[in-house]
């Protein structure tokens, strides 16, 4: 699903160069479940952007489902975005002023889809995440728990192949999180590819397989190399 | 589709601060009330007056061995611009081709239900009305041939209707005497009924077809044909007298007093020529008269306007100013989205991972511009309005009632939503190029 080959991003501050991710190599197989850990501004958050298109990047090779998206432009990115990949935040990130059906709904609206078939699709969607109930409801007037569940309808709703979760459960208290945790194994177990950002190995230990970013590399623990060879780069 | 959710999304964020939002529509909204008070100030002082037709006054200036300069001077201020009854025929017949003589009156007008008033009366033919600009609400001119002398004889034609002759009435006449429908109504003037066959827009122009205290002390209600306003004996406001006469309108017509404006199209300059060997020629024939008639005096709408509506300039330092403070409502525009798109790109960040391409996120914003622009424009009507009643107090040596007509109302329409447009552009191209990733992480 994701093929990473000698990838690096760079943000540039002035004529401060900061290298986030260096001849980053990394393969997910299609319908795994991998999850991300590594300290702060380790670059876990830069290749979650790099890999659901949000951001560019300077060097290297990216396949996403077998297109090679260098050199895309910005509408077929977005396309692609909107088709293959879903994104789950940490916080959430619905829009205030939206309910819950048309916060689930907007991935749709940019695909263009008749409004008969976008109900439906969000209607079984919601019905997934349990809260058929709220449809009509604003963010606000959820708990955190049920708002991140609105963030993972909306994220499924376009039946993505990719699922990209940025420490999804690090605003809810441990039920919750174990139940969003559940929730995102059942997506996975229906195929959808998943790669979790998290710092809780506990969380971590109920993926397929786990690696590590550090200074901006891909430490995968079934490597060959050893952690000590990494060249600290910050 | 898609255009109705950014159109949502975009009132949506618009509501979502809407004091914010009132500041951005309202201090556009002044800038376009102002712009479009100046502009309407320069628009009737007439550079814009005829637009488009070449339209000359056609006057006789006249010498003669027993006029003093004194007295020369003075009958020439009025002869350049005034000519007798017979003298207006003969310029008239040789028009090549639209042409009217005019004057202005007072008829005592009644409609049923209303009680009689005198109200000014403006005598002229059916060309007068398209050589002055004049646009129609209801109906039109009269025919050609009611501009014939004893066009109408009453029991002759088919209905009792078409045996009255036409008059054309003012939008403020015809809806007090008549209400909203006013063509094919009959009125009252001077004792005889005339069938309402036009109403005339509110004239937003200079009225340069006459003298200038003439025209700003009285405003024309009613449109007669000449025969049939000479025919009621509708005498004339000014009359430069000359030979004594009996004092009737037949004794006016026949004699040698100056009352009548003469108005033509000459469309090019061999028109011009031709239809001034015509009148010399016309001239040469004429017995001798005191004053004698000497020449034709040709000037052009815009020069009799030079000549006789000296403008005060300050009405264009009015529209300069009025233009700059919309310009710079744009500019403080232009600020007030970039400052509002920023505080809300984290949005803008989510809208991208769930499938927004940048020409989408332009889009959105370019449209929340536009309701502003477009919210400015319906308010700045509001606003010029009050305006308009301000500056009418105001000013008091002003050539027209300043009044917000249909153009002026989509003009500044226009003006404020192509302002929003405008004003809009650079926000939204900067919002919709910046990397999602830098609006997620504001989140």
């Amino acid at each position: 699903m994701i093929r990473m080959r000698q990838l690096r991003k760079v943000y540039r501050a002035g004529l401060v160069e900061t290298e986030a991710l260096a001849n980053f190599n990394i393969e997910v197989e299609t319908g795994e479940f991998l999850a991300i850990m590594g300290p702060s501004g380790s670059g876990k958050t830069t290749f979650l952007n790099v890999a659901g298109l949000l951001d560019t990047f300077e060097g290297g090779e990216y396949i996403l489902d077998g297109e090679d998206v260098r050199g895309l432009g910005d509408t077929r990115l977005s396309a692609v975005r909107n088709r293959k990949v879903g994104f789950v935040f940490q916080s959430f990130n619905l829009m205030p002023d939206l309910d819950v059906f048309d916060n689930v709904e907007v991935p749709l609206r940019y695909r263009g889809m008749p409004a008969s078939e976008r109900r439906a699709r969000v209607e079984h969607v919601l019905s997934q995440v349990g809260l058929t109930a709220r449809m009509r409801h604003l963010p606000a007037q959820l708990s955190g728990g049920q708002q991140q569940r609105v963030a993972i309808a909306r994220a499924l709703v376009g039946r993505p192949q990719l699922l990209l979760a940025d420490e999804p459960t690090g605003n809810l208290d441990t039920h919750t999180a174990r139940q969003i945790m559940e929730l995102l194994t059942d997506i996975n177990a229906g195929g959808t590819t998943i790669v979790m950002v998290t710092h809780a190995p506990e969380l971590a230990a109920r993926a397929h397989r786990k690696l590590h970013i550090l200074d901006g590399k891909a430490i995968d623990p079934r490597a060959p190399e050893p952690l000590a060879r990494v060249r600290t780069r910050r | 589709m898609i255009l109705a959710f950014h159109l949502r999304v975009a009132w949506r964020s618009l509501s979502r601060t809407p004091w914010f939002s009132l500041a951005m529509v309202g201090s556009m909204a002044v800038g376009a009330a102002v712009w479009i008070i100046a502009r309407t100030t320069v628009v009737a002082q007439g550079a814009l007056s005829l637009p488009g037709r070449p339209v000359f006054h056609a006057g006789l200036d006249r010498v003669g061995p027993d006029l003093s300069e004194g007295d020369l001077r003075n009958v020439q201020a009025f002869t350049s611009a005034l000519v007798s009854w017979t003298d207006a025929e003969a310029l008239l017949a040789r028009a090549p081709g639209a042409a009217t003589m005019t004057w202005a009156s007072r008829a005592v007008i009644a409609a049923h239900g209303h009680p009689a008033a005198a109200l000014e009366t403006r005598a002229c033919s059916r060309a007068f009305f398209a050589l002055f600009g004049f646009r129609f609400s209801q109906g039109g001119p009269w025919s050609a041939a009611a501009d014939r002398p004893g066009a109408v004889q009453p029991g002759a034609p088919d209905s009792e209707a078409d045996a009255l002759p036409p008059v054309v009435l003012d939008a403020r006449t015809a809806g007090r005497l008549l209400g909203a429908s006013a063509v094919g109504r009959t009125v009252s003037v001077g004792g005889r009924d005339f069938r309402v066959v036009g109403v005339l827009e509110p004239y937003q122009r200079m009225k340069i077809y006459d003298l200038k205290f003439i025209v700003q002390t009285r405003p024309d209600e009613v449109y007669l044909p000449v025969h049939e306003a000479a025919g009621l004996g509708l005498w004339p406001e000014i009359v430069v007298a000359g030979a004594p006469h009996g004092g009737s309108m037949a004794d006016l017509m026949a004699s040698d007093d100056h009352w009548v404006h003469v108005w033509l199209e000459l469309p090019d300059a061999a028109a011009r020529t031709t239809y001034q060997r015509a009148v010399a020629s016309w001239i040469s024939t004429l017995p001798e008269r005191r004053p004698a008639i000497a020449t034709l005096r040709l000037r052009s709408a815009d020069h009799w306007q030079r000549e006789n509506f000296r403008t005060f300039s300050g009405y264009q330092l009015f529209y300069l100013f009025g233009t700059l403070l919309f310009a710079a409502c744009v500019l403080n525009l232009i600020r007030l989205l970039l400052a509002k798109f920023s505080s809300r790109a984290h949005l803008v960040g989510v809208h991208r991972a769930l499938g927004a391409s940048k020409r989408s996120v332009f889009l959105q914003h370019l449209i929340e511009a536009e309701l502003v622009g477009l919210g400015a424009g319906v308010l700045g009507l509001g606003l010029s309005l009050l305006g308009f009643s301000v500056i009418n107090q105001l000013i008091l040596d002003r050539p027209v009632v300043f009044l917000l007509d249909l153009e002026g109302a989509l003009v500044l329409l226009g003006a404020a939503t192509a302002a929003g447009l405008v004003a809009g552009v650079y926000p939204a191209w900067r919002t919709s190029n910046l990397v999602p990733a830098v609006f997620l992480r504001q989140g």
